[in-house]
């Protein structure tokens, strides 16, 4: 792997006994495929009994696609790869592209301006936010979480979403919608979003245990001596909302329900320690690098890392905030890419737009490259990882949410026939795929945001 | 809040010495505008309890709480003005745009509606009316209302606003708790530990909502953020309690508690060594260094010489000692010894045994050697470390008369209490003493089991979040002086009171006249004030945006991080300049002054030499620069990468200026495709824009605004031409008043707005105290503290002052009375809002 110019820490003593250290921060384990139990639950596809679990990745591109060249003019097996999906022409026998599927909770549904903000927010929830700029916020649970939720128990982290940019830190962020709204893709309930990692090397602490400069903390037994930290601050929180009014009950509910995920995880690093962790063999990065495709580079190794270690199944990446304006000086593109994404058919600006989304794609190439390079249980990562990537707006200028550039890949071991175009019927809700999704890496769900039903019969054929 | 007594900021206005005011406190409405006389007149809380006001002489207000009778007599009368006149002009000039399901600013004005209706949805209609006021409702092309229609109608509105809706819809519940920004985090734990942990790289950002990141509703806790909060806490607390244990080695054992061979046996506590060999033992110590060991040890002495006994460190014998000392009085061997961090092995070596079973003497057949006790300890000379306020967090230690629980419940006591900002209860410090016991039953040592409390400590909801005393359903209370100390100096300091504002508020003078003022007067001289500018200022002015930006070296001198960083600081400094001397708010906009260092100097083509890096004022009157609006860093942030945006510098004079957002652009933005390409400078592709009437109803307004600004490119320095054309700096704002360019503009914001840019700024100053949106309730203390402030000029000291003693700052709302109450005068509740 590549060392980073701007100082990685390789003179570190990798004691992997010091790593430990971290907060329940055993590495987790590579797949043993006897000692995990977790078996597909769909009918159809999934190689059945005790087999590698699923894995599912969630990528969310801003400001829609240049669709003429993202989208193939034929479907079926035979389409030519416009210039977008020529990036990945590798993975092409890993890839599906579906076509027109729509998110109708993006529409302004009365609402008004705030594309962006809607897109990102109902991306994963395929709610309808409510427009706030800060009073009484309202989303929905994304599917993500959904998954999380049911599955996430089977490793340390239940999920992990990471980002390359922070919640946005200031002004009006679309039109009457907080921040909030367009900096988060993942929801754990209707009002709390799951915050994003953006600092690579606070996501690799958090993956990875800490480096063994930091100052231990003194006497025995750290294990036990957080449990009763933990034990205490319970009460101390059960205290307080005994004198709280209904509305800030709410609050203290929050918190205990995220210590008591913080005891899960303990526990379950108890549970999977004594076997022997695998050393990650990676520099710890001293902090982001400046550089956006360095920066991301390392988000994805980190993120690669994660799914073979098995530390997670389910992650999301932002590749910016909603209505993201930044210029990509790397490609000699001086304007903001929100601004070019209004293109006004301005030939000009769509073939810039073209070019960043060529180069999302690229690096997203990179990413599925890990993926199909790391083997487990005898297959391919890729094969039990479901990785969808897209936006939730489809024309940046029109910004239409029908028709919506989405790319599913991998999961082939999960019984899903790749290679295809597929081509929905109008006004298909993205919830389905979404339903398709959770129900292969196991989840039971009845219905999703606007489902209509799932997707397995054009996925698995 | 609804009641409208205002005695803090009464006193207040006494104590700044404003004689107009006091002659003007009588309500005199042919003085003051209208509109200022309806909120001020009405806004009593029917019926609610007002828990400690203090009588006022100078408030005169009219004290008469409208009975239910007069509210309902009064909806009639609106009612009826509704049928008579207004209901008539709004279907006539304003259902073409605010009808049907897809109506403008969903604003459905077809649907039938009565006065109830309005209440129902009073902060919509109270945006309308903000609108209708400033004159930009109907919009100007469209005017179609005359003077006096528009005047009635906001009349109206306002009436019906501030005398039923303010009266029957009781205020929010003002949040109990709100957990700390991580900047808040971060200064709580310097104060209270002297430690500095950076969170911006740690934790995630804080979600940001009408503006601030400070709002009670959008702080949550994730279990993402637990974790982290659990790993600062840890390291926060090694760092501020260093445990000497972790530095020291002190370690010692018995004779028989070492390892032997063959032919030892134990004689009481000593073990003796009969024919040769080693007694060893395993010792881990944390830190390398020179070490102290040490042996006690007898011998049976026989034959001719005396016993002799070696000293072996990991093998290696170091040191052979003669030991003629007999049971009764065994002798000490010290040596010095160099060890690493880490396991050694320690021995001690029987080495000259002697046997003569044929010895006559009984005494004198057998030499064996005994070893009574082997000591470790160090490294010597090595300064141990202590957390920064060590000594003052651990005031007490155990002794001979204190056991370690008596000394830790003393600690913990007082740490607790500094820590959670308030009193705590005996049942909380008994917890936080059982924790302690715990720990040190599990062999910690007193350092490392008050470690384990401050973890805990700084992981607990009473530390993570602000806790504020709510009052019960249906009242409305001062907060308790605690409480308001602890208000104030988050507002100003982002930190918890100091020692000084919490024995000013225990000796109840924070209600006493001119002492609140006196205290936030020292609050804003401290240094750390700066924290205001940091937090407050960064973030109304939209500065952290200057976070994101590209640098752009291809510019001349280059744009780099270190310059954004300059033009952060100048307007931070302009701003901290304006409180320091007291300036009127108009020299927001229009001061001839700045502060630079030598690049920005040459930014703004400035003559002279200044300062690689400070920053000093600088005159800017041979210049067109005045104010906020020709500081680079704003018109950086409100231009494209690469081009300027007068649409986004006009928005941000309206959004962060006036605190008017414009409003959202039509629904139905036509697609774009279908119209022809736009063409010309940029100046004239936008006039293309506004050709269309869907979207010239704003951009009127907010162009005009930002093409004043046209000189300044997109990186804030000024320029004749855009890419070789001329540049036109000339628009009109509403109401017909020309402005050509950038000085003028700022004379125009200064001479017609002034009362809305100081209306913006208080608005934002409570936002960012309060935590929360702003409500139809807070106008009634937003429009006191402007009129308190105006004859001056609006000076911003003054503002923070009087915002600091509003009762919009002062009191919290308990929430509505849960429903089956008798005394309600609302109406009917089938009713809903439009």
């Amino acid at each position: 792997m590549s060392p980073f110019a701007n100082g990685s820490d390789s003179n570190f003593p990798h004691s992997r006994r010091r790593w430990l250290q971290g907060v329940g921060a055993a590495l987790a384990l590579p797949l043993f495929e006897s000692s995990l139990a977790a078996a597909v639950s769909s009918s159809r596809g999934g190689a059945g009994i005790a087999s590698t679990p699923a894995r599912v990745v969630y990528l969310y591109v801003p400001n829609g696609m240049h669709m003429p060249d993202y989208r193939p003019r034929t479907i079926g097996n035979d389409f030519e790869l416009p210039p977008i999906l020529q990036q990945l022409a590798a993975h092409r026998g890993d890839m599906n592209v579906l076509s027109g599927l729509t998110l109708n909770g993006a529409r302004a549904l009365g609402d008004g301006p705030g594309d962006h903000a809607r897109s990102v927010a109902a991306f994963l929830t395929s709610a309808h936010p409510k427009k706030s700029d800060g009073t009484d916020i309202r989303n929905g649970v994304s599917i993500d979480q959904v998954m999380a939720q049911q599955l996430g128990d089977r490793t340390r982290l239940p999920s992990l979403e990471v980002g390359m940019e922070q919640s946005a830190a200031a002004g009006n962020c679309d039109s009457g919608y907080s921040c909030i709204y367009s900096s988060n893709l993942s929801w754990r309930d209707e009002t709390t979003p799951a915050p994003k990692e953006a600092n690579p090397a606070a996501l690799f602490d958090r993956l990875f245990g800490r480096p063994a400069s930091l100052e231990p903390l003194a006497g025995p037994d750290p294990e036990r001596r957080r449990r009763s930290v933990l034990d205490f601050v319970q009460e101390d929180a059960r205290r307080l909302r005994r004198e709280l009014g209904r509305g800030d009950q709410q609050r203290l509910e929050q918190y205990l329900t995220s210590v008591r995920e913080l005891e899960k995880q303990m526990i379950r690093v108890d549970r999977l320690e004594g076997l022997d962790p695998e050393d990650p063999e990676y520099p710890r990065p001293a902090g982001a690098p400046r550089e956006y495709a360095e920066h991301m580079e390392l988000m994805f190794d980190l993120m690669a890392l994660a799914l073979q270690t098995d530390a997670t199944r389910v992650m999301t990446f932002m590749y910016a905030n909603a209505g993201s304006n930044r210029s990509y000086r790397n490609l000699e593109i001086n304007q903001g890419h929100h601004e070019l994404s209004h293109h006004g058919n301005d030939r000009d600006k769509q073939a810039k737009i073209s070019q960043i989304n060529q180069f999302h794609a690229g690096l997203f190439a990179r990413f599925l490259d890990r993926l199909a390079g790391h083997e487990v249980g005898g297959e391919r990562l890729l094969d039990r990882t479901l990785v969808v990537y897209g936006s939730g707006i489809s024309d940046g200028n029109a910004h239409n949410h029908d028709d919506l550039p989405i790319l599913l890949l991998g999961g082939k071991g999960l019984g899903i026939k790749s290679g295809q175009h597929l081509k929905f019927r109008k006004e298909t809700p993205l919830a389905n795929l979404h339903l398709s999704v959770a129900r292969l890496a196991g989840a039971t769900l009845d219905q999703f945001g606007d489902s209509t039903g799932d997707l397995h019969d054009e996925l698995l054929g | 809040m609804g009641c409208h007594s205002e005695i803090g900021l009464s006193q207040f206005a006494l104590s700044m010495c404003l004689p107009e005011w006091v002659s003007a406190g009588r309500v005199d409405l042919s003085r003051w505008p209208v509109l200022a006389g309806r909120v001020l007149g009405c806004c009593l809380v029917a019926g609610w309890a007002i828990v400690g006001v203090l009588a006022s002489s100078v408030a005169a207000q009219e004290s008469v709480s409208p009975s239910p009778a007069d509210l309902k007599a009064k909806v009639t009368a609106l009612d009826s003005s509704l049928d008579q006149s207004i209901r008539g002009w709004l279907e006539e000039h304003c259902t073409a745009c605010h009808s049907g399901s897809e109506a403008d600013g969903q604003l459905d004005l077809t649907k039938p509606f009565r006065v109830s209706n309005v209440v129902k949805s009073a902060e919509k209609w109270r945006r309308l009316w903000q609108r209708v006021e400033a004159g930009e409702m109907p919009p100007p092309d469209h005017a179609v209302l005359t003077q006096q229609e528009q005047k009635v109608l906001g009349d109206w509105l306002g009436e019906v606003l501030y005398e039923v809706a303010c009266e029957v819809t009781p205020p929010r519940r003002s949040p109990a708790v709100r957990r700390l920004t991580r900047d808040e985090y971060r200064r709580s734990v310097e104060d209270l530990t002297g430690v500095t942990y950076a969170t911006a790289e740690q934790f995630p950002a804080d979600e940001v909502g009408h503006g601030f990141d400070n709002l009670a509703e959008l702080l949550s806790v994730s279990p993402l953020l637990m974790e982290k909060y659990l790993a600062a806490a840890e390291e926060i607390a090694a760092r501020a309690i260093v445990d000497p244990a972790t530095y020291r080695t002190e370690a010692s054992w018995n004779g028989i508690d070492l390892t032997g061979g063959e032919n030892v046996f134990p004689a009481e506590q000593d073990q003796v060594l009969a024919a040769g060999g080693e007694l060893t033992t395993k010792v881990t110590v944390p830190r390398p260094g020179k070490y102290e060991l040490e042996v006690i040890a007898w011998g049976q002495q026989a034959g001719d010489e005396a016993c002799r006994m070696g000293l072996i460190v990991n093998g290696k014998q170091l040191e052979e000692f003669e030991v003629t000392a007999v049971r009764r009085r065994p002798s000490k061997h010290p040596l010095t010894v160099e060890l690493s961090a880490g396991e050694h092995q320690l021995g001690v070596s029987f080495n000259n045994d002697f046997y003569d079973p044929d010895n006559p003497d009984k005494n004198q057949r057998d030499r064996n050697l005994a070893i009574r006790r082997l000591r470790l300890s160090g490294p010597t000379g090595v300064e141990i470390p202590v957390g920064p306020r060590q000594a003052e967090l651990i005031f007490a230690r155990p002794d001979e008369r204190t056991r370690p629980a008596a000394a830790a419940r003393q600690v913990l006591e007082r740490l607790a209490a500094e820590a959670f900002r308030r009193e705590v209860e005996q049942a909380e410090v008994l917890q936080l003493v059982k924790l302690f016991d715990d720990q040190q039953r599990w062999g910690a040592s007193y350092e490392a089991a008050l470690q384990t409390c401050l973890v805990a400590i700084l992981t607990s909801p009473s530390f993570l979040f602000k806790q504020e005393t709510s009052p019960p359903p249906g009242e409305i209370a001062q907060l308790p002086p605690a409480e308001l100390a602890q208000a104030v100096s988050f507002f100003l300091w982002s930190r918890p009171a100091d020692n000084e504002l919490l024995a000013a508020a225990a000796e109840g003078n924070l209600s006493k006249p001119g002492q609140l003022a006196h205290q936030v007067e020292r609050l804003l001289n401290d240094q750390r004030s700066s924290a205001w500018l940091d937090n407050f200022v960064e973030q109304w002015l939209y500065l952290r945006m200057l976070d994101r930006l590209e640098p752009r070296l291809e510019l001349s001198p280059p744009l780099t991080p270190e310059v954004m960083q300059a033009m952060r600081s100048e307007t931070k400094q302009f701003v901290a300049h304006l409180v320091k001397e007291n300036r009127p708010i108009r020299e927001l906009v229009l001061a001839e002054y700045t502060f630079v260092n030598q690049t920005l100097a040459e930014w703004y083509g400035l003559k002279g030499v200044f300062d690689a890096k400070e920053l000093t004022q600088v005159s800017l009157s041979d210049t067109p620069r005045r104010g906020l609006l020709g500081q680079a860093g704003i018109l950086l942030l409100t231009s494209n990468p690469d081009r300027t945006s007068p649409v986004k510098r006009g928005k941000w004079i309206l959004e962060t200026l006036l605190n008017q957002p414009p409003p959202p652009p039509a629904p139905e933005v036509p697609q774009l495709d279908s119209q022809p390409q736009l063409s010309g400078t940029l100046r004239q592709k936008m006039e293309q824009h506004r050709s269309d009437p869907n979207c010239a109803s704003c951009h009127l307004k907010m162009d005009a605004l930002g093409f004043a600004l046209e000189r300044y490119d997109s990186a804030g320095r000024w320029r004749e031409q855009d890419e070789g054309q001329a540049i036109d700096d000339r628009g009109e704002l509403p109401g017909g008043i020309g402005v050509a360019g950038a000085t003028e503009l700022a004379q125009i914001l200064s001479d017609q707005y002034e009362r809305q840019i100081a209306r913006g700024f208080v608005e934002k100053l409570l936002t960012f105290a309060l935590g929360r949106g702003l409500t139809l309730h807070d106008d009634q203390s937003v429009v006191k503290i402007l009129e308190v402030c105006r004859p001056d000029g609006y000076r911003l000291r003054d503002l923070i002052q009087a915002v600091i003693a509003s009762d919009a700052f002062q009191l919290r709302s308990g929430g509505p009375r849960p429903p089956g109450s008798s005394e309600s005068p609302s109406p009917s509740s089938q009713e809903n809002g439009i």
